[in-house]
Order: C-alpha cells, then sequence, then structure tokens
C-alpha cells in the first residue's frame, strides 16, 4: 500500500471519528465542553490538512512510497481469535479460554508440534498461575460458568 | 537527610526480596533485549501490571532491572549473531561481529558488559546527584507552570517522530483527547463515557500503554510471516578464556567507557535522544579521538566500549528529567511514568522529600542493577543468546496472555482488556501510516495535569489569563522554551521537507 492511498484512508475516516465527538461535544454543558471543544476542532484541521494535501503533486513526488505489504487475512485471524478470547473470559473464565486460545493461535501461526503446543500451554499457564494468584493474590477471570 | 536517603535507600535495596527483584527484572530484561523483534519498550509495557500488586519499592526495582538489562542485551545478539536485539545496540555490531569473525567475541563479550555496566553506574550517579538539586526547582510550580510543563512535554513530541511532524501533532492532541475521557477534573461531569462505568475515570492508560507499545508490535511481527520462524542460526560457539576484562584492558579503554558515558548521560537527558542515537555518537566520537580511526569497524574493543557505555549510560540521563520535571525523554521512560503513577507517585519535589523512601531505593536499584547485570552479562552471555533460538510464535503468544492477564489485573475488569485491543489495533494502524505512537502516550499522560492547569489557572487570573502566564518568572520561561521548542522542530521538519 501506498502512503498517499493511507492517508487518505486515515484522513478520511479521522474526519468522520472527529465529527462524530464534536456533535457529542455539543450535548455537553457550556463550561465542560470548551477544553475538549477545542483538542476536536484542533484535530479536525490535521486531519483535514493530512487528507488535503496528499492531492498537492510536490508532497506526491517527494514522499508517496511504499509502507509494506499489510497481511490482512493474519492480522484479523490474531483479532478475531484475541475478541473470542475476550468474550470466552466472561463465559469459561481464564483457564479453558487460555488452553483455547494458546492452542489455537500456535496453530495458525504454524505450529504442528503437538510436543510445543502442549509445553507452551503448561508453561504459560502455570506462570501466570503462579505470578498472579500465588505471588500477587491477583484473582484471573473464573467466568459466569463457573460462579462469577 | 540526603545522606540518610541515600542510607536508606542503600539498606532497602539490599532487602533480599528487593534484591530477588531487581535480578528477576535484569534478567528479563536482558531476554528482552537480546530478542530480536523484542525491545526494552515492550519488556517494561508487558511486566508494568505485575508491579501493580507489588510494594512500589519491589516494583519500580523490577522495572528498573528491566530497563537496565533490556538495554544491554542487545548487544549479545549484536556481536554474536549480527542482529541487535535493540536498536540501541545497531552500532555495537559494527566492531562486535567483526569481533566474533576473528574468535573474539568472547573478548567482545566482555568488553561490552564492562562498558554497559560503567556507563549504567555512572549515570546513575549523575541521577543521585542532579535529580534531587533539580526537583527544587518543581517546587515552585503553580497551576500555570504544571500546564505549561505539560504543553512543552507535548512539543517534544515531534523531536521524538521519525516520521511526519503533521502526524505527530496530530498523534499528541489525539492523546491529550482521549486523557480527556472521564469526569471533568473541576466539574466531574461524564464527558465520552457512552454511560460506561468503567470510563468514569478516564481510559486507564496502563492497558492503553501495553497496548500501543506491545500488542500492536505483536500484530506487526504477526503480520510477517518470515518473522515468526526462529533465528536458525547457530549460536556462534565461544572459546571461554576469561569471564572479566584484565586491568590492562580497562585500562586501554577507561578514557572511551568515561567519554561515552558522559555523552550517553547528556543525550540521555535531552527529550527525544534515545540510547540508538547515544550509541552512534559514543561510536562517531571515539572514533574521532582515537589515534587510529581507521581501525575502527574491523574488529576492535574500544568500538564495542564506546556505544556500549553510551547506550547504558542513557538509562540514569533520561530519568533526570522524567523524575524531576515529569518529562518523557523517550518511549522506556514514557513507560516508567506509567510505571510510577500507577503506585500514585508523581515526579516532581514531593518525589524526593514525601516519597524519599520510594525513590531514592529506586535510583539506587538502578545503580545496583547494573553490578548484578555485570555478573549475569559475565557469566551467562552465550545463554542469553540461545533465546534467540526460540520459536518466536511461542512467544508472540505468551506476549499476548501476558497483556491480557496484565490489563486485567489492573482493576479486575475484563473491559481493560477491550481497552488494550482497541489501542493495540490503533497502535498497528499508527505504525503502519507513520502516526506517533509515544506522542499519544504522552497526550493521555500529560492530558489531565495540562486540564487541571488551564482551568485552574483561568480560575486564579480572573479573566486576565495572558497576564498571568506572562508575569510569572517560570511561567514565562516555559512559554520561551515551548516556542523555541515548536520553532525549531518546524524549522528542522521543513527543512527535510517532512511536514
Amino acid at each position: 500500500m501506498k502512503i498517499k492511498t493511507a492517508d487518505r484512508v486515515m484522513g478520511f475516516i479521522l474526519l468522520v471519528f472527529v465529527f462524530i465527538f464534536y456533535l457529542i461535544n455539543k450535548g455537553l454543558p457550556e463550561k465542560v465542553k470548551g477544553y475538549t471543544q477545542g483538542l476536536l476542532i484542533l484535530l479536525g484541521l490535521c486531519s483535514l490538512y493530512i487528507l488535503l494535501r496528499t492531492w498537492n503533486r510536490d508532497w506526491e513526488k517527494r514522499f508517496n512510497r511504499e509502507i509494506g505489504v499489510i497481511n490482512f487475512r493474519r492480522i484479523l485471524m490474531v483479532i478475531g481469535l484475541l475478541i473470542i478470547y475476550i468474550f470466552g473470559l466472561y463465559i469459561f473464565g481464564y483457564f479453558p479460554m487460555t488452553v483455547f486460545f494458546i492452542t489455537v493461535s500456535l496453530f495458525l501461526l504454524e505450529i504442528r508440534n503437538w510436543k510445543i503446543i502442549v509445553v507452551t500451554n503448561i508453561v504459560l499457564i502455570m506462570m501466570m498461575y503462579i505470578l498472579f494468584i500465588v505471588f500477587l493474590k491477583i484473582p484471573l477471570p473464573i467466568g459466569i460458568m463457573f460462579g462469577e | 537527610m540526603y545522606i540518610n536517603n541515600i542510607i536508606s535507600g542503600f539498606l532497602t535495596v539490599l532487602h533480599l526480596q528487593n534484591l530477588f527483584l531487581l535480578s528477576a527484572g535484569t534478567f528479563m530484561g536482558i531476554i528482552f533485549g537480546a530478542l530480536p523483534g523484542f525491545t526494552a519498550v515492550m519488556g517494561l509495557a508487558v511486566l508494568i501490571p505485575i508491579t501493580f500488586g507489588m510494594h512500589p519499592v519491589a516494583g519500580l526495582l523490577l522495572l528498573a532491572g528491566v530497563y537496565n538489562g533490556a538495554i544491554y542485551g542487545g548487544s549479545i545478539t549484536a556481536i554474536l549473531l549480527r542482529t541487535p536485539g535493540t536498536p540501541a545496540a545497531a552500532a555495537t555490531v559494527i566492531d562486535g561481529y567483526e569481533m566474533t569473525k576473528k574468535g573474539k567475541s568472547s573478548k567482545a563479550l566482555r568488553i561490552a558488559v564492562t562498558a554497559s555496566t560503567i556507563g549504567g553506574i555512572f549515570s546513575a550517579i549523575c541521577l543521585l546527584l542532579i535529580a534531587p538539586l533539580l526537583a527544587n526547582i518543581a517546587l515552585k510550580f503553580g497551576p500555570p507552570e504544571y500546564f505549561l510543563l505539560a504543553i512543552f512535554g507535548l512539543t517534544i513530541i515531534a523531536s521524538l517522530s521519525s516520521g511526519s511532524f503533521l502526524k505527530s501533532i496530530f498523534s499528541g492532541i489525539l492523546g491529550l483527547f482521549i486523557g480527556a475521557i472521564g469526569l471533568d477534573p473541576i466539574l466531574s461531569y461524564p464527558r465520552f463515557t457512552f454511560n460506561s462505568p468503567y470510563l468514569l475515570d478516564g481510559v486507564s492508560y496502563v492497558p492503553a500503554l501495553i497496548g500501543l507499545f506491545a500488542l500492536s508490535q505483536v500484530f506487526v511481527m504477526v503480520e510477517n510471516k518470515g518473522s515468526m520462524t526462529k533465528i536458525r542460526r547457530e549460536v556462534t560457539k565461544i572459546k571461554k578464556d576469561k569471564l572479566f576484562c584484565s586491568i590492562k584492558e580497562i585500562k586501554e579503554l577507561i578514557k572511551t567507557i568515561i567519554r561515552s558515558s558522559i555523552i550517553g548521560t547528556f543525550i540521555g537527558m535531552l527529550p527525544g535522544a534515545g540510547a540508538s542515537i547515544a550509541s552512534f555518537l559514543g561510536y562517531s566520537e571515539a572514533k574521532r579521538n582515537s589515534r587510529n580511526p581507521e581501525r575502527f569497524g574491523t574488529g576492535i574493543g574500544e568500538g564495542v566500549a564506546a556505544s556500549e557505555a553510551a547506550n547504558n549510560a542513557v538509562t540514569g540521563g533520561s530519568l533526570i528529567p522524567l523524575l524531576t520535571l515529569g518529562i518523557p525523554g523517550n518511549s522506556c521512560t514514557a513507560i516508567l511514568l506509567g510505571g510510577l503513577m500507577i503506585h500514585g507517585l508523581r515526579p516532581g519535589f514531593e518525589l524526593f522529600t514525601v516519597f524519599s523512601n520510594i525513590i531514592y531505593p529506586f535510583i539506587l536499584g538502578l545503580l545496583f542493577g547494573n553490578v548484578i547485570m555485570f555478573f549475569m552479562g559475565s557469566f551467562f552471555a552465550t545463554y542469553f543468546a540461545r533465546t534467540a533460538n526460540l520459536q518466536k510464535s511461542v512467544l508472540v503468544v505468551g506476549i499476548c496472555i501476558f497483556a491480557t492477564m496484565g490489563s486485567y489485573a489492573i482493576n479486575g475488569a475484563i473491559f481493560d482488556i477491550w481497552v488494550l485491543l482497541v489501542f493495540g489495533i490503533l497502535g498497528y494502524i499508527f505504525r503502519k501510516t507513520g502516526f506517533s505512537i509515544i506522542a499519544v502516550v504522552l497526550g493521555i499522560i500529560l492530558g489531565p495535569i495540562a486540564e487541571i492547569g488551564i482551568k485552574q489557572s483561568l480560575m486564579l487570573s480572573k479573566g486576565h489569563i495572558f497576564l498571568y502566564f506572562f508575569t510569572r518568572p517560570i511561567s514565562l520561561i516555559l512559554i520561551i522554551f515551548i516556542i523555541i521548542s515548536v520553532i525549531t522542530q518546524y524549522l528542522r521538519e521543513s527543512k527535510n521537507k517532512k511536514i
């Protein structure tokens, strides 16, 4: 992807984001909204400039470089897995979901050796248990299925 | 009082539990540093939540160990594998790997650890001497000065960024906006909380910080299939001749080490100039002052010593503006600021008076951490290098688990893991598109200070805000600094045409 395309997409998304928050900010009381309104105006101006300069030929000539290949499939895979993991924490709690997360993510990251997967599971889960529950006395999520 | 604080801090560090945590931090730091792709910033970000459940001294000592260890750890793989574990060790590759090729890897490793230790100790002593004096200035600060100090901190954004000036400014303002989410600091009216009780206290900055620095880096690593495979290179077999440098070797290198230590400490104090700049500057100064500059790059110990002393000297130097004025000059110190704030500690005069029982052990821990690092590095450097052969996929999954549970542990809320994920995605997008992550973090951390400062100033000035700001000497000096900082950065960037 080229930086011009990325900046156009980002500039547009940021402008929309700023506009939505500006509307929300308008609903705040007069004495509260001043500071955030100022910040939103500055953000809006910066976004607009980021977007508009992509049409400047001089800028394009100088800076329209490649930003590298973005492997959306692998990124979305990990993000998707993290979303499932977080939702799972609400229901099943830390231990079952962590086993699921470690196993599936290692498999998706092309680790096919079951010994590595099993050892990673045992080591990481034990490490977190000892560190958080035994050492720091911080409880980990139990999940509504198991009593939370 | 000052001497008492040092003695009491010294005794606190020597407590068995504290020594253990300092050693554990150093050990983990060296591993994070030695692993290519894993940085000191990532190590600190992932380990911050663990310190939450600890006594502040214990937690800060762990972080001090990680900071020290990670900066040094980068040199091990730089020397043995020609792969700097951290950007700070890039200059070490030049002569370090050449020495390995000549079969002198053992010598290169012991020079690296000796120079790093001396550099680190030198900068920790500077921190111990300078910081308490500088903190006295903070005593004279009122609301306008705090506001201007926060703004000054934000103006260094441009110097921190290697990319576009405009995008860095945007990132900083975005950080300020994120920092404004939650209750209004004066009127306690909720802003942008979307009726969520979790957002009333604002966006929890530790998960945000882990997301921006650690999770986003995980995404970058996952994206690139090649980076997930282990480095299939054998760690060079080392002939173990000696563990420590001889007196003769130290005598030959001491001038270079001290020069680089001074450079590193000074560079560390400057906002925006980190360990990698110090390392290259230390190296080039050593070359410039050498009688045989042509030998640099051919595998000489002086080259390794110059870069390693400089990059480790940054650790203490960078903490001077952080602990006294609350200005984090680089990503590591921005995270350490989060580590201080998690325990309710705010940089400034109080830190060296009311909380002297915490801050002096931390500073002395930085000093002792170097000694621990020296022994760990001397005895186990080759073992640390072997961590580079670990499967990256396993490490990445481990970081994800640590990051999620660490974020959860802060408030015991799964909501914070969502915050982590959102900021992880934001950090990844920002990394890819040239926006500044450190600027967002600075904005989030400094935002509330700036907002309270300006709102209190408005009330105290009774409508004469400009008069109020311009008639206070420190405030006026800060305004001048801000103007100089902005103009300098703008001119520099316009010259490079990166606006």
